[in-house]
């Protein structure tokens, strides 16, 4: 009898749990583990940026070895530049802090949520990689933005 | 109610209601009074509740706030705002709590006072376009909760995301595609890619073209092996199929293949002498014609035409040889020119890609004819999945649209039941997503194929869908493309262009292909005459970064001649100026400011700089000196997206940039004829 009540119990406490149901079509505009913002960003620094920077950041775009001084790698470099002056090289090229001119002015092309994006985008670029097999696989689920 | 009830109005009737109370029993007096009470209760607690409401505890705090601020008396109260949409049916209450919507300076403040992000309320005044057509929501509502912030029962329209927000502008931009809209930009381009308008009307799009074969002559062309491993599963020879999976069964498939391959129409394959074919000189041809820039071979190439790495195991090349020499015959709408090589060559073409690029792909085992007594039962099929909506066939009507209109779309009611059994939140966009992504797998009966889309494929395409309305938007509201009929160049002209068919590339009065970046309507402003004349014939790349290069099209000298005039004399800008003073002063000036710059991080002078934009080495030979200057003032007027960067110059200082760079002597091995 105790038998059969523990077989029972085992096989009512296997019952797969509900799984909340997903919101599919949010989940198919996710960019992997981007926000909306920073999938923006990066759909602009490919179009801009990516031909001298590469498609990461890493300083390997195909015009990459054609420039002294080299484009930098993010991951390397950004933390050393305030999100300010980010904005300045952004809007006003790398001139504008005094640099070579290597890296032009995007203020005029580029409208303020595309400034802004890629900004966002630059973040993820400089995190070091391998941040995924950190956190663990998988993309983050949408949720409703409170 | 009850106290109006019990005392008539009137005089002189004191008396009369003295008697009525008592014959009234002291039991309904009790009764009468517990109510009384009740009624206090519930009107004092609708005073308390109204007192304390969500909105006006957001105003007092607002007020706080901007006492705290800006000082001031701190009126506490605005009262519940509105804005009313008649033509759109919208009572919009938003600005009630989100008080800060409108300036600017609250873009950083918490919500709700949050000041509106990005450019849009410039353009979409808050008192012509409230909130609720953009955001979605219940726009009465006063409350977090019932106006729909998150999805509420009941109420079909929750507040979109960031995503599916895009999807309510194209309700009222229906031809063009807003700026920030990649969704439904990216949705709209791929129902035109798949040809969703062959089979269903589509408001705003029904003006597209359809890109299909047409099947007549099919036998001379596929072998029976390709026919039904193609029909089975498209994607399986072609990753980029534009034509879905019927999901058809094998019987089916036979019959179709049979219907298919008997003789339609009037097609005949040119006679050719195959004796002396050299593929290994087609293959050469293959290479100097650039036909990579449109076809791919092994997924290298262009995704302008389908890929070539298996087509020998498809076609005959009997009906290439004929394909190559006159596409036109066998497909009179098909974007690919007609090359001018002699027969030879075309034998040799034909050889090189039926023997070097014929590695089998997604052919059936079976690769015996079909019986031809299945052929009336393959005709049914055809019509019944509507195949003669995309394919051109003799004695088929053209465009017979089988699937239901598409107006609407985006208020459909539907059937929860199969997103639940998939666990997928029953939601409209999920529903469409679902469909989108695979019609079986909300109706088994579903007679619309499967496109393969990927997710996020199948997410754009639900945007673009759900853009469009039940509800008829009020016709000012909706921003139309001025009405332009379609470019028709027309003559000798139009001939060549036709033949060579450059608008499969190149635009000309927004008709036209995207492939090429170089828009034709002011080329003759832009590009010396001479210099459009050589280039015609011996198309050399200036972007050395560029991997879709046009095409040696083998244009002979007079051809070019003619067409380098029409459009040197017909497709100029008015507003491009024609001459710059260029003396030896701004030439140094320029060179100054072409350092200052950093111009050589993207173009090549002398024998180094970038490979990102043209090199300029005697470009002196190749620009117009007016084209120059407007470019350099402001690139993003003529190419949006370009990767020229806007350097804010003045006109001094494009002129001298100008004057230096067409003084820049061409490299020897470049000196043009």
């Amino acid at each position: 009898m105790t038998v059969l009540f523990a077989v029972a119990l085992a096989a009512g406490c296997q019952r797969t749990p509900e799984v909340p149901p997903v919101d599919a079509v949010q989940e198919a505009f996710r960019d992997g583990e981007l926000s909306a913002r920073e999938s923006h960003g990066r759909r602009v620094f490919a179009e801009r940026c990516a031909t001298c920077h590469g498609a990461e950041g890493r300083g390997d775009g195909q015009n990459a070895y054609n420039l002294d001084p080299p484009p930098p790698d993010f991951q390397e470099s950004l933390d050393a530049l305030s999100p300010e002056d980010r904005r300045r090289v952004i809007e006003g090229g790398t001139a504008a802090l005094g640099r070579s001119a290597l890296c032009p002015p995007w203020g005029r092309s580029l409208d303020e949520l595309e400034v802004e994006a890629l900004l966002a985008y630059l973040v993820v670029t400089s995190r070091p990689s391998g941040d995924e097999e950190e956190t663990g696989p998988g993309r983050r689920r949408w949720r409703r933005p409170r | 109610m009850a106290v109006a009830a019990l005392t008539p109005a009137g005089k002189g009737q004191g008396h009369r209601r003295a008697g009525l109370a008592r014959r009234i029993p002291a039991r309904l007096l009790r009764t009468f009074a517990v109510l009384s009470v009740v009624l206090l209760a519930v009107a004092v607690a609708a005073v308390v509740q109204e007192w304390r409401a969500e909105w006006r505890q957001w105003q007092s705090r607002f007020a706080e706030g901007e006492t705290a601020v800006h000082g001031g008396d701190g009126d506490t109260e605005q009262g519940i705002q509105q804005i009313w949409l008649p033509d759109l049916d919208r009572v919009d209450r938003c600005t009630s709590c989100h008080l800060g919507i409108a300036s600017p300076e609250m873009k950083d403040a918490p919500q709700p006072f949050r000041g509106h992000s990005g450019p849009w309320l410039d353009s979409h005044r808050p008192d012509r376009f409230g909130c609720t057509a953009c955001h979605g929501g219940q726009g009465e509502a006063t409350t977090y909760r019932d106006a729909a912030h998150q999805p509420l029962p009941f109420w079909s329209e929750p507040m979109a995301s960031r995503e599916l927000m895009e999807a309510r502008c194209g309700t009222c931009h229906q031809e063009r595609n807003p700026p920030s809209t990649y969704w439904l930009a990216r949705g709209r381009a791929l129902m035109t890619d798949r040809n969703c308008v062959a089979c269903h009307e589509i408001p705003g799009r029904d003006s597209e073209e359809v890109r299909a074969p047409r099947l007549d002559g099919l036998a001379l062309k596929v072998s029976p092996a390709w026919l039904r491993g193609w029909l089975a599963d498209p994607r399986g020879y072609l990753e980029r199929s534009r034509m879905g999976d019927f999901r058809l069964r094998p019987e089916e498939i036979e019959a179709l293949a049979a219907f298919l391959l008997q003789p339609h129409g009037v097609v005949e394959a040119d006679e050719v002498d195959w004796t002396g074919a050299d593929p290994e000189r087609g293959g050469e041809i293959f290479r100097a014609s650039r036909c990579v820039t449109c076809h791919s071979v092994n997924g290298r190439g262009g995704t302008l035409a389908p890929e070539l790495a298996h087509v020998g195991a498809k076609v005959g090349r009997d009906w290439l040889y004929s394909w190559i020499r006159d596409p036109h015959r066998l497909q009179p709408d098909t974007l690919m020119p007609r090359f001018r090589f002699d027969d030879d060559q075309v034998r040799d073409l034909a050889a090189y890609i039926a023997e070097d690029l014929a590695e089998p792909k997604g052919l059936d085992a079976n690769q015996a004819d079909p019986d031809p007594d299945l052929a009336a039962e393959g005709r049914r099929i055809f019509e019944r999945r509507g195949c003669y909506s995309c394919h051109e066939l003799e004695g088929f009507p053209v465009r017979a649209r089988i699937g239901p209109k598409l107006a609407g779309e985006g208020d459909r009611i539907v059937d929860p039941a199969p997103l639940v059994a998939r666990g997928i939140e029953p939601t409209r966009p999920n529903w469409l997503f679902t469909k989108v992504s695979g019609p079986e797998r909300v109706l088994e009966t579903a007679r619309m194929p499967t496109f393969g889309f990927a997710e996020d494929e199948a997410a754009a395409v639900s945007v673009a869908l759900l853009s469009l309305r039940a509800q008829d938007v009020p016709p000012g509201r909706i921003t139309r493309d001025p009405d332009r009929p379609p470019y028709e160049p027309q003559g000798e002209f139009g001939a060549l262009v036709r033949r060579y068919r450059c608008l499969s590339c190149h635009q000309i009065a927004g008709t036209g292909g995207t492939l090429s970046t170089v828009v034709l309507d002011r080329i003759g402003s832009q590009l010396r005459r001479d210099y459009i004349e050589q280039f015609i014939q011996n198309p050399i790349a200036v972007r050395v970064g560029l991997a879709e290069r046009m095409p040696h099209l083998n244009i002979t000298a007079e051809e070019a001649a003619l067409l380098a005039g029409y459009l040197s004399t017909v497709m100029v800008d008015d507003a491009v100026e024609a001459e710059v003073p260029r003396d030896a002063a701004a030439v140094a000036r320029g060179k100054e400011l072409f350092d200052r710059h950093g111009c050589q991080a993207c173009h090549i002078v002398g024998d180094s700089g970038g490979f990102v934009g043209p090199d300029l080495n005697g470009s002196g030979q190749r620009l117009q000196p007016g084209w120059t200057v407007a470019w350099l003032l402001d690139p993003e007027r003529w190419k949006p997206g370009t990767l020229q960067p806007d350097h804010g110059l003045t006109r001094e200082e494009a002129e001298a940039l100008t004057a230096y760079t067409l003084s820049l002597p061409a490299r020897k091995a470049q000196v043009l004829p």
